[in-house]
């Protein structure tokens, strides 16, 4: 009899435990049992609650029934497997993604050259790291400064690349300035370009300032400066030091690179590349040159640096002489440059002001009228857009780069990579407007407009007719449109 | 052979009532003492962290830092975030002592604001909350595991689709086999997940011991990215808000928990702190080898952090990424075929809905709609509105719910409650819970109109579904029909025990 009474409670504690996790109600006792039974037929005239246990089993659980449920179960497996056998095909046969190229911090955004410290600011160095803030908004990555270092005019002998003019600052505000920088994410570039003030870069004999150069180079890295910027290379990488001065720059003991920059001026297209090739500096400055404004030659140029060389060691920029100024005219079409520079494969360098469409003889930040405050607001707009679309397209971050139209006053090309978005520029620096068709195998009806200086005629994120692009004079576009399958 | 089973049914549903004429209150007590031993403290806080912790801290740190401004202030935010997690929890205990039903919040609800209220909710949750969810999480889940072959680009949009697809559908197939495989898939992704926080603490304090913490000093720490503003700050909230969602799944086993007025409250002292301070150390973790530069610009943070510090091991983190994911959509699919069941048992749905597997007592139908669903969302393919109008829809419930709790003490103040919190708890949290909502309409109104707008759908369905009580004969006709024919395919009856919940509404009359 006990035995008897436990087997039978065990089953009643399995019978409740499979109903469980529905209701998780207990079985009462029998002082509410009473009601239970009271209840119960009430509720079964209101509710409809579909067939009973005992009328299931016995319509559901014929032959045809279980067959049919089982064909459903195997319906459903083969569905499942045939899904997922699909999805690993596609995965198998789809293309591979292509390798991203290795990456420096140069390379990930826009630099920022403030070659005129006292034209930036009045507190020199102190007054650069207030600015801090702002260029951060701007998305730079690195700024170049200077030169500021001790030197006469043409006197090498009072050259001393390891102290900073008293006029710029001092060495603890260059520090501060530093540390600061590097916590926004912003690198710092060093120009120890010797002889800044004088006629010649490097006194008509680099060799005899190469010694100093190499222990500056030793010094300032130490300091924690990140890069160091030379003009006029040409002069210094034909001297026998230069190999050593290069290998400062080598290191491979894990920390960040260290960038070796430098620029060089009135050179051919291909004195440009030989340069390039031969001196192994990480980023090379081209100035696109202006008053005159680009031509048929600086198109050739760029076409022949993008597509020889790495884009990882190539920097845009505008003007013939490095910051200076005070050769801007008003008539410079900013934007359009602005436009180019980023659309280009390498790392746009811009100086203090080319963000604002800074004219001549105008300071940074003192007080403006609201009319020129205005466009001052609207052209550091237009930068700011252009600095977030480079720093997230891969395409133009390391795209290809395809030419698909260009005459002495006009310039279109394609940046493409991988599955990304595509991205094409034109430019017209022309007086006249001008009609394009450019030409290409995956190029589609229409793009959308990113970026533009015509804002009438190509409204931003409008669709535009490819087959016949129509741009104004001075104006400049950039158009994106989806990978092509 | 069906005859023999049927006399086998028979004899033991006879025996049973015998035994518990025979023995009286003697066999109740047992019964009862027997169920509640299955979930005791500690289950309690399984429950409550295997819920709460999921993808959300692999995902919203980027969120929360992004609005906080800095990195000390986006510490603060998850501390405090999980303080106002346990505020709502309280409530919620109280709610789930006082009415113990199942179904949560929508039971809540419908008890305490009456039938159109709760079906609102219920409609908003069942239509578009639950699939969408389920939905993102198994897209998140496919995302992740085919980044080891797609490491710099998309993986190809077909081929993640499907994957997603075959996921719900194989969970979904679990579940309606056994609900104890649907529990043991909990418990097992629940401890992969959190191997996988430990392992991130860990190898974050192996980094701060060595000296790399220049982003936790604290002048760094609170040097603010860009300016704080009210709207921000509420904004980081929200997304915080996103990484501890899940506290309330406790409810839809409150009756099940052993002396639920001691241990409900310790499970959730015990569990949401704990939560908290996991959430607040992976944090710290990931800060000690990211700069807030490197953490803004990562899609996928433990990534991040695995590839910089974990070396040849970096293939962990997408890996337990994903298993968390897929963790998250087996109890998403758990607890949406629960809330489809009590619905249903309170007429706001078919009767179908309702009914479980004469064997394996799994609501089958009530999981093939919510499968259903997640497919049909995975089709559309725009997920990321619909997420937004989820997050609103959600956010709005809890408020609700705890405004129902202030309604039910001025209403029913002796009313018995095992459990009862300070009023200061559900008011704090409706203070905050109002900040957000006001935050949410100014900043997003066109997407909280949106939430509305299809939460409002249902109000033309309720009348027309549920309170039309003369329809035509046809109608009944055509809906006995399905209903049969859904029973005969699946297999499924109503739940048996439908005279035991008679009892809940006994001891109300009584009150």
């Amino acid at each position: 009899m006990n035995k008897e009474d436990e087997m039978k409670e065990v089953e009643l504690n399995e019978m409740d435990q499979e109903k469980q996790p529905m209701t998780g109600e207990t079985p009462t006792g029998t002082e509410k049992n009473g009601s239970v039974k009271v209840k119960v037929p009430e509720d079964a005239e209101v509710k409809f609650t579909g067939l009973s246990k005992e009328e299931l089993m016995k319509v559901a659980g014929t032959a045809g029934w279980v067959r049919t449920r089982w064909a459903l179960l195997v319906l459903f497996w083969l569905g499942w497997v045939g899904m997922l056998a699909g999805a690993i095909v596609i995965i198998v046969q789809a293309p591979r993604c292509k390798p991203i190229p290795e990456m420096h911090w140069w390379n990930e955004g826009p630099l920022y050259q403030i070659s005129n410290l006292d034209a930036f600011s009045k507190n020199g160095l102190k007054g650069v790291e207030e600015k801090l803030d702002y260029l951060s908004q701007m998305k730079v990555k690195g700024l170049v400064l200077g030169p500021v270092h001790s030197v006469q005019a043409d006197q090498s002998s009072a050259l001393e690349l390891t102290s900073i003019n008293p006029d710029f600052g001092s060495e603890s505000e260059l520090t501060s300035l530093l540390d600061r920088a590097h916590r926004k994410g912003i690198s710092i570039v060093l120009d120890l370009t010797p002889n800044y003030r004088g006629v010649s870069s490097w006194f008509n004999n680099a060799a005899s300032v190469a010694e100093k150069l190499k222990k500056a180079c030793v010094y300032w890295l130490n300091k924690g400066v990140d890069g160091i910027f030379l003009s006029d290379l040409n002069d210094i990488v034909n001297t026998y030091a230069w190999s050593s001065i290069q290998a400062i720059f080598n290191k491979t003991d894990g920390t960040p690179k260290k960038a070796l920059m430098g620029t060089a001026s009135s050179l051919s297209v291909d004195e440009t590349s030989l340069l390039l090739n031969q001196s192994g500096v990480d980023l090379l400055l081209t100035k696109l040159p202006y008053p005159a404004g680009l031509s048929g030659r600086q198109a050739t140029l760029m076409q022949r640096l993008c597509s020889g060389h790495q884009e990882a060691s190539l920097g845009w920029g505008l003007g013939q002489t490095a910051g200076s100024q005070a050769s801007r005219t008003p008539a410079l079409p900013v934007k359009l440059y602005q436009t180019l520079l980023f659309a280009l494969p390498g790392t746009p360098v811009f100086s203090a002001g080319d963000e604002l469409g800074l004219k001549a003889g105008e300071a940074m930040w003192e007080d403006v009228n609201s009319t020129a405050e205005e466009e001052r607001t609207a052209v550091r707009n237009f930068f700011k857009t252009l600095s977030d679309l480079k720093g997230k397209e891969r395409s133009l971050l390391h795209g290809e780069y395809v030419n698909l139209h260009n005459s002495p006053t006009s310039l279109a090309f394609l940046r493409l990579w991988d599955q990304s978005e595509r991205f094409m520029v034109a430019v017209n620096w022309g007086n006249d407007s001008i009609s394009m068709t450019p030409t290409n195998d995956d190029l589609p009806a229409e793009a959308r407009v990113r970026a533009t200086t015509d804002i009438e005629k190509l409204a931003v994120d409008s669709k535009v007719k490819l087959e016949k692009l129509e741009l104004g004079s001075k104006q400049a576009v950039l158009l994106s449109y989806p990978f092509p399958g | 052979m069906d005859g023999t089973e049927t006399n086998r049914r028979n004899c033991a549903k006879s025996e049973q009532q015998k035994m518990l004429d025979s023995r009286g209150n003697q066999s109740g007590s047992k019964d009862r003492v027997t169920l509640k031993k299955e979930i005791g403290l500690l289950s309690a806080c399984a429950i409550i962290i295997g819920n709460i912790i999921g993808s959300g801290i692999f995902i919203s740190p980027k969120g929360v830092l992004d609005h906080a401004g800095s990195v000390g202030f986006s510490l603060i935010v998850w501390v405090l975030g999980g303080g106002i997690c346990a505020l709502g929890s309280l409530c919620y205990a109280e709610l789930g002592v006082t009415i113990p039903k199942s179904g949560g919040d929508y039971s809540y609800v419908t008890e305490i604001f009456g039938g159109l209220v709760g079906f609102l909710l219920l409609w908003s949750a069942v239509l578009i909350m639950y699939p969408t969810t389920l939905a993102v999480i198994a897209l998140t889940f496919s995302n992740y595991v085919l980044q080891p072959a797609f490491p710099n680009c998309l993986p190809p949009y077909i081929a993640t689709r499907l994957l997603s697809t075959t996921c719900v559908l194989f969970l979904t197939w679990v579940n309606c086999s056994s609900v104890r495989w649907g529990t043991r898939i909990q418990d097992v992704f629940t401890v992969g997940k959190l191997l996988a926080l430990v392992l991130i603490i860990v190898v974050g304090m192996v980094q701060i011991a060595k000296g790399h913490y220049d982003a936790l000093e604290p002048q760094a720490a609170f040097e603010f990215i860009k300016d704080p503003s009210v709207g921000q700050i509420a904004l980081a909230f929200l997304q915080a808000s996103f990484a501890y969602s899940g506290w309330n799944f406790l409810n839809y086993v409150t009756e099940e928990v052993v002396e639920p007025r001691k241990n409900l409250p310790r499970a959730i002292y015990i569990s949401i702190p704990l939560v908290t301070l996991v959430y607040t150390l992976t944090n710290i973790a990931y800060f000690s080898s990211m700069s807030p530069q490197e953490l803004l610009e990562s899609n996928a943070v433990a990534v991040t952090f695995g590839e910089k510090l974990l070396g040849m091991f970096s293939w962990v983190m997408p890996i337990s990424v994903a298993l968390s994911t897929f963790g998250g959509i087996n109890g998403y699919l758990f607890t949406s075929s629960r809330l489809c069941f009590s619905g249903a048992r309170e007429g706001h749905l078919p009767y179908l809905l309702a009914m479980i597997h004469l064997k394996s007592c799994t609501p089958i139908p009530a999981l093939i709609v919510c499968c259903t669903a997640t497919i049909v969302i995975l089709c559309i393919g725009d997920t990321h509105n619909l997420i937004n109008y989820v997050s609103f829809i959600n956010y709005l419930s809890y408020g609700v719910t705890i405004a129902g709790l202030l309604y039910y003490r001025w209403k029913k103040p002796n009313m018995f409650r095992p459990i009862k919190v300070n009023l200061l708890v559900p008011c704090s949290y409706l203070v905050f819970w109002a900040v957000l909502l006001g935050f949410s309409l100014y900043s997003e109104p066109v997407v909280c109109g949106m939430g509305l707008v299809i939460m409002l759908t249902g109000v033309p369905i309720y009348f027309i579904g549920v309170q039309w009580k003369n329809k035509p004969q046809w109608i009944y006709s055509a809906i006995e029909r399905v209903t049969y024919l859904g029973q005969k395919m699946c297999y499924v009856v109503f739940p048996q025990d439908d005279p035991s919940e008679i009892q809940p509404l006994t001891e109300k009359s009584e009150l």
